[in-house]
């Protein structure tokens, strides 16, 4: 059955294309949060995400009857969120810039841990952690959610953003440095 | 950070990356999405099947109806009667030169018919539109050829035919190939002697000659009486016995009724008739 809880996202997929409407809800629960974060840290602007990231799945749904497999699906379904969110940076140039500073991501606040002065020190490195995840530049963020959310491999960032694995590897591994390097008083 | 983490991988940013960032999508989005996703599978029949089988149905089509195409082709060339290859000529006009250049070429009438060439093909009727003159000209007069004339006047004729016919496909006025081609008037041969006409030289001589003798018996005849015009009846009889007396029963009979015509009036006595 497709919809079993360890099949693989291809098989969900296809069970999706042949008409399995619970194979896709196994999958939206998969990935949803992971594609909403990478849309929302890269446009920033909550209101757009949700529009994006309803766009992103209903491409998907569109796109059902004619999917193979070919990659990953998630490379498949960040590959989809990529290209829908060139097309809004393409075509609303006066909209979010991605290095404005004064626009803020509504993001919620990280559980509290039982313990306070934990919980404290956490929220601070997270708020840091966030704060220095803004300051990098759009595809050195873009590489590092990728790789966080979605799971994906340098070659799997190089196809989800289309580019060859070195320049993919090399936006990694500056996002990497950077955030290191701004970490480095929380040690 | 630890120092031996790896240049692309890093748990402890991974750590807390996935602590500060917890956002997830709002809740009427997630039941709209799953509303659409299954709309879509209710929306009809998969159209990826159609897609896939589309190009290979396609093909099939394309080779059975050019298939079909060619062979329906090859059957028509195969049935195709002779009369399509060539086509009869539905002008007039070049009806009555086909039939003008067979009456050449089969002479005269009361000639011999030219000899049937088997498999040889009557000279296609030239395509070319005779003009008005050439249709309302009337037909050349046949001349009376002796046999030797009129086989060589059908040699002749038949040599036209061929001239005309390669004149019109090259689509020379027909008129003009007919003038030129068209047989010349010959004189009246001379009478031929009885002797000739009775020795047989041809059937079409001897019809020929016959006239010609009875034309010439004609002033012959006339002589028997052109010293008796001015003389009295009693002298027609005179004579008309003495020939008889002779012996010159035609000559007294061609006399007696020339006799009759001058006289009707006094009949001839019986042994003078």
């Amino acid at each position: 059955m497709a919809t079993d809880s360890d099949a693989t996202d291809e098989t969900l997929m296809l069970g999706y294309r042949d008409g399995d409407a619970a194979a896709f809800d196994v999958l939206y629960s998969r990935h949803k949060g992971g594609v909403y974060r990478y849309l929302l840290r890269q446009c920033r602007n909550a209101a757009l995400a949700d529009e994006l990231f309803q766009d992103v799945w209903m491409n998907l749904i569109r796109a059902r009857a004619a999917y193979t497999v070919q990659a990953k699906f998630s490379t498949y379904l960040y590959r989809i969120a990529h290209n829908r969110l060139m097309d809004h940076f393409r075509r609303d140039d006066a909209g979010v810039s991605l290095d404005d500073e004064s626009v803020s991501i509504a993001e919620p606040a990280a559980p509290r841990s039982a313990e306070p002065e934990v919980s404290a020190t956490s929220r601070q490195q997270a708020a840091q952690l966030l704060a220095l995840l803004d300051d990098l530049p759009e595809a050195q963020r873009e590489a590092f959610v990728l790789q966080q959310e979605g799971g994906l491999s340098i070659e799997d960032i190089a196809a989800a953003t289309g580019v060859n694995r070195e320049t993919a590897k090399s936006r990694l591994r500056y996002a990497l440095a950077k955030l290191r390097q701004g970490m480095q008083a929380w040690q | 950070m630890k120092p031996g983490s790896d240049m692309e991988h890093d748990p402890q940013l991974a750590a807390l990356y996935r602590a500060a960032t917890t956002a997830e999508p709002p809740a009427h989005l997630d039941d709209a999405i799953r509303a659409a996703a299954r709309r879509e599978i209710a929306a009809g029949p998969r159209r990826a099947g159609v897609r896939r089988w589309a190009l290979p149905v396609s093909l099939a089509a394309l080779l059975v109806l050019s298939v079909s195409v060619v062979t329906l082709m090859r059957e028509q060339g195969a049935d195709r009667p002779e009369s399509l290859i060539q086509p009869p000529t539905q002008n007039p006009a070049a009806a009555m030169q086909s039939e003008i250049a067979k009456k050449e070429i089969a002479g005269p009438p009361g000639s011999a018919a030219p000899e049937a060439v088997p498999g040889r093909r009557p000279a296609a009727p030239p395509p070319v539109v005779a003009p008005a003159e050439t249709m309302a000209q009337p037909e050349a007069p046949v001349p009376v050829l002796s046999g030797r004339a009129a086989e060589a006047e059908r040699g002749g004729a038949e040599s036209r035919a061929k001239a005309m016919a390669a004149e019109s496909s090259r689509g020379v006025d027909a008129a003009a190939v007919r003038r030129e081609y068209a047989p010349q008037p010959q004189l009246r041969p001379a009478p031929a002697p009885m002797a000739d006409a009775a020795g047989g030289a041809g059937v079409s001589a001897a019809q020929s000659a016959a006239p010609a003798a009875a034309l010439s018996a004609v002033p012959a005849r006339s002589a028997l009486w052109q010293d008796l015009v001015k003389e009295p009846p009693e002298k027609w009889r005179l004579r008309i016995a003495e020939l008889r007396r002779d012996g010159k029963n035609a000559d007294a009979d061609a006399l007696a009724a020339e006799y009759r015509r001058r006289f009707p009036d006094q009949p001839l006595p019986e042994d003078q008739r």
